[in-house]
């Protein structure tokens, strides 16, 4: 079979829809071997929790079987009983196009993508794909009508790295446009401003909506190993920078690590998960790890 | 400040090192495309300035530590100027240390040889040196064996030197062994140059002592002095000057004479003095008793010894010891043989033994009864011309070709190949001569002189007389003394003119004629030469009394018995006598080769020393023995082998025996700059006031460097730390 030869992280395969649609199926299958709850059921039509009945209150959520046992009216309380739409918002940026291998985190970012899209439509919800860069620039409406995989794979495949970073206008826009509560995926190198990036979270936390951020970042980017004489050539029109990097190894990181603090901090404050995608992490081990998490948190 | 040795400040440029390194690093770019920019504006904007200070001090520091060390290698020194009494206050000299190795060094005072006083004398000077001072030192004879061949600090190498250097058999000559050093010192400044001499002064090794002043005038910054020791005057001495064998063959059981000279280099006449010959080391088998030898005269006795057997044997001749033993005794190898042929051609069949042409030549050749000529060394065969034809004359020592007429093609050729492989022939004319096929025929190639007319002076009732006095050549040599008799009374009634031949100037090696004799009007009586590695005697007149009374003279047979031993002999003396050092090497038998060979040397106590195995050079074999410098006779065995297989001897040179000193006026007015206190003299060292020291300090320097580095090693891990 022809899947079983596409190399899951193959920056040429991903850049074809059908191969990426395959590699994401193969990823999602492997983690899904032995599994039969998904782990995105947090709007499944199940009870949730008693409250004492207050006037006003709908008689038909009355649970008259604790009234016949204790004399006391209470209400059942359920999760919302319609599908969710998880809405992915993946970072098209020039800043994406950095690999120290072959795989950008773009590359990365797509196969990420593609595995969630796939997971989320294989369990009858909806999901729409969102691509920015210095706006929302590739969009694709919410469906869940799982014959779309294909579709949304070939678009998310067409992916190419856009111009500079705007991370918190796309944020805000997707917040203005998402009108029910929903999943918001954030997969992005959060490069950009920080502060717009913060309000844009907390509006959609505002909203509702359950926010969950992919920070996709190269290994070379956390350790900064150059050696010898370095010319940077900034993406995104940063004008060209030539160091030693061994000399500014340390602040460098330093700066860097703020910067990862800073992120983590504003997904915590905003109640959303924070989730470090290392491009030299394969992305079913990304994957899989957080939806252990993911299980575990809703089990709690 | 100057520099000790500036060539080391061309390591300045290596200052250039950090620089180039670092512009290289910096032409050396990668780039990479960035995304993360942000954080390395920030960080860059945070460290720039500090970053380009900490990497300036760092390359200014390693730049530093690199000039350091160029500068400290350099030998930088602090007022240069500072020699002479600054240099006796302590300063460096840069000094060559002449040894006197001659001969003449050996001379004792019956407590210490002259040597001994030459290197107590220099361990004195090497204390004087201050410190950073460097020393060479060149044992010189006629030939400079530079031991420590350039200046060095390490002075505990040089008194090393010194101790183990021993007075040679050679002369000296200090022309060589002073440009030498003046070339060993040219390439250094700054410090005091310095060449200093510890001789005794002798004369034979100043002969060229004008020269070197001239030499002294073109390196005004080289001074030279002489450090005389022993006395100031030449001391009396009693020396074998000369011990030369009689040209006869050597032969088993046959007696051989020596010629012993001794001279008295002395001021007062020497009596008495008891000269002994002894063989292969035994104890003295003959001695003779000088009675008198006045001062600067010499005076030779002829002493005989008998070989017992054949094969290579030596030879001492020794006189008392005295102050200077060396010269008290001196040898010579030989090889003895055992049997030799002789085969006389004879031009014309005789009826009668006494009418035949080579009769006299066979008795002179054969000086026994009858009776005894079996076990006589030499046997003579009389032969025809037909003869040489079928014989084998490698075979033969000796063929003389008495009045034989022309010789054809084929025999002139093997004659000739017969001489060139190492035979010797002698030629008397006679009747059957013919001149024309002497001079232009077949035998043109081989005789030392061409036949002129025939002189008959008989007719007249006349007759030549030959020379009585005055024989350059050392077959006749012993006539020149007239308790041997003379030649003067050999006469003859016909002879031929004989004309030498010129050498051809083309030729190097050109055999030259020599005149044995000559007549009394100075016309040579007997020609010689070497031809190949043989050699050729033409004499003017037969061999039969019909032409002269030669064959009849008493001197007849010792007269045919040197020039036998003469022309015999050959090279074989030249090659069994070596100047001491020389090397000597002697083919022996080819199944020898690989084998051990010992050498019973002259300070070995007659015990056999390992010295070498037999090589194989060119298919010959080979003993090769190089370690010569004692003077006396050396005997090689193989080992096992009871009998030599090679002997030779070292032969000091006699000039050395005359002990007469060079004035010492002569040899202070050398000294360059009198000015200029002797390092040596400690007083000087003590009454000078120490201004103008020359002091190094590269040691400082390089303690600063070390510390630089140290201090760069700990910025670079501070910054790197920081970054």
């Amino acid at each position: 079979m022809a899947t079983e030869n596409v190399n899951l992280l193959d920056p040429e395969a991903v850049t074809k829809g059908e191969a990426l649609g395959l590699i994401a199926r193969r990823i999602v299958e492997g983690y899904r071997v032995g599994e039969h709850r998904s782990p995105f059921h947090g709007f499944a039509i199940e009870f949730a929790q008693h409250r004492e009945y207050s006037t006003g209150d709908d008689l038909r959520h009355l649970d008259w079987k604790v009234l016949g046992r204790t004399d006391r009216y209470f209400i059942k309380q359920y999760e919302q009983d319609t599908n969710y739409v998880a809405h992915l918002l993946i970072d098209g940026s020039e800043s994406m196009d950095y690999g120290s291998g072959s795989l950008t985190k773009l590359h990365y970012a797509k196969v990420l993508g593609a595995c969630l899209a796939h997971v989320i439509l294989a369990q009858r919800d909806a999901v729409a794909l969102n691509v920015f860069d210095t706006q929302i620039r590739e969009r694709i409406a919410r469906t869940d009508n799982p014959g779309k995989i294909h579709e949304i794979m070939q678009r998310l495949a067409a992916v190419e790295p856009g111009t500079e970073t705007n991370l918190s206008r796309a944020v805000q826009d997707l917040a203005a446009a998402v009108k029910s509560r929903s999943i918001i995926i954030v997969i992005s190198d959060l490069f950009g401003e920080e502060e717009g990036f913060q309000k844009g979270i907390e509006r959609l936390r505002f909203q509702g909506s359950e926010v969950i951020v992919f920070h996709v970042l190269d290994p070379y980017e956390m350790e900064f190993p150059f050696t010898g004489t370095v010319k940077f050539v900034g993406l995104e029109g940063a004008p060209e920078l030539q160091t030693t990097p061994a000399s500014i190894r340390k602040s460098y990181l330093k700066s860097f690590n703020d910067f990862r603090e800073r992120m983590i901090g504003i997904c915590e404050r905003a109640d959303s998960h924070y989730v470090l995608a290392n491009t030299a992490v394969p992305v079913g081990e990304t994957l899989s790890q957080y939806l252990a998490f993911r299980r575990n948190y809703r089990t709690r | 400040m100057a520099f000790l040795s500036p060539v080391a400040l061309a390591g300045l440029g290596a200052v250039a090192a950090p620089v180039a390194i670092h512009l290289l690093n910096k032409f050396r770019v990668k780039v990479v495309r960035w995304g993360a920019m942000q954080f390395l504006q920030e960080s860059l904007k945070k460290n720039q300035r500090r970053l380009q200070i900490e990497d300036l001090i760092l390359l200014i520091l390693r730049c530093l530590i690199v000039a350091l060390l160029a500068f400290a290698f350099a030998r930088p020194v602090i007022n240069p100027g500072g020699s002479g009494a600054a240099a006796a206050a302590g300063g460096p000299t840069m000094a060559v240390l002449l040894l006197d190795q001659s001969a003449s060094m050996g001379q004792s005072d019956g407590v210490q040889t002259r040597m001994d006083l030459a290197k107590a004398a220099a361990n004195k000077l090497l204390d004087k040196f201050g410190q950073g001072s460097q020393a060479a030192l060149f044992l010189v004879t006629d030939r400079v064996n530079e031991v420590i061949a350039r200046p060095t600090e390490n002075l505990a190498l040089v008194r090393r030197a010194l101790d183990v250097s021993e007075p040679g058999g050679r002369t000296s000559d200090f022309l060589s062994a002073i440009r030498l050093a003046l070339d060993t010192l040219r390439p250094f400044s700054g410090a005091q140059k310095e060449i200093v001499i510890f001789t005794d002064g002798q004369s034979a090794a100043w002969k060229q002592i004008d020269e070197i002043k001239p030499l002294l005038d073109a390196n005004p910054d080289v001074r030279l002095r002489v450090e005389p020791v022993g006395g100031d005057h030449g001391e009396d001495n009693l020396a074998i000057t000369a011990l030369v064998p009689e040209n006869m063959v050597p032969a088993a059981g046959q007696l051989f004479g020596c010629m012993v000279e001794v001279s008295n280099f002395g001021s007062v006449p020497v009596t008495g003095v008891r000269v002994t010959l002894s063989l292969n080391e035994d104890a003295p088998c003959d001695e003779a008793v000088i009675e008198k030898i006045d001062p600067g005269q010499k005076s030779a006795v002829r002493l005989n010894v008998r070989f017992a057997q054949a094969g290579y044997q030596t030879i001492r001749a020794a006189i008392p010891p005295d102050r200077l033993p060396v010269d008290n005794q001196r040898a010579f190898a030989v090889q003895v043989v055992d049997q030799m042929r002789a085969a006389i051609v004879e031009g014309t069949q005789a009826k009668t033994k006494q009418d035949r042409d080579g009769f006299f030549l066979a008795n002179a050749l054969v000086p026994v009864p009858q009776a005894r000529r079996v076990e006589y060394y030499l046997k003579v065969d009389a032969v025809q011309p037909s003869w040489i034809d079928e014989a084998d004359l490698s075979r033969q020592e000796l063929i003389a070709l008495c009045n034989v007429g022309t010789l054809s093609a084929n025999q002139a050729k093997k004659l000739q190949k017969y001489v060139n492989e190492g035979g010797a022939l002698f030629v008397f004319p006679g009747a059957n001569t013919n001149p024309v096929d002497y001079n232009n025929g077949s035998l043109k190639d081989l005789l030392p002189a061409t036949l002129g007319p025939l002189n008959d002076p008989g007719k007249k009732g006349e007759l030549a007389a030959w020379e009585s006095r005055g024989y350059p050549h050392p077959v006749t040599a012993l006539w020149n003394d007239a308790k041997t008799g003379s030649l003067g009374t050999v006469r003859a009634s016909k002879f031929y003119t004989l004309k030498p031949k010129t050498p051809d100037p083309k030729i190097a090696d050109a055999p030259k004629p020599l005149t044995v004799v000559r007549y009394s009007d100075s016309s040579p009586a007997i020609v010689e030469w070497t031809l190949g590695k043989g050699r050729v005697v033409l004499f003017s007149s037969s061999a039969t009394t019909q032409w002269n009374n030669l064959p009849i003279h008493p001197n007849f047979v010792p007269l045919i018995k040197r020039l036998l031993g003469y022309a015999t002999r050959r090279d074989q003396q030249g090659s069994l006598t070596l100047q001491p050092g020389a090397v000597f090497q002697q083919t022996v038998n080819a199944e020898l080769v690989g084998r051990e060979f010992s050498v019973v040397r002259p300070d070995s106590k007659g015990k056999p020393r390992l010295s070498g195995k037999v090589e194989l050079v060119n298919r010959d074999a080979v003993v090769r023995y190089r370690d010569t410098e004692t003077t006396g006779p050396y005997r090689v065995f193989i080992s096992g082998a009871d009998r030599p297989v090679a002997a030779f001897a070292v032969q000091m040179d006699p000039q050395e025996s005359n002990l007469a000193v060079m004035p010492a006026e002569r040899l202070a007015a050398l000294d360059n700059d009198k000015s200029k206190p002797a390092v040596a003299g400690a007083e000087t060292r003590e009454s000078k006031p120490s201004v103008g020291i020359r002091r190094e300090f590269w040691g400082a320097l390089l303690w600063v460097a070390a510390l630089g580095a140290l201090l760069e090693m700990l910025l670079a891990h501070k910054f790197s730390i920081a970054r």
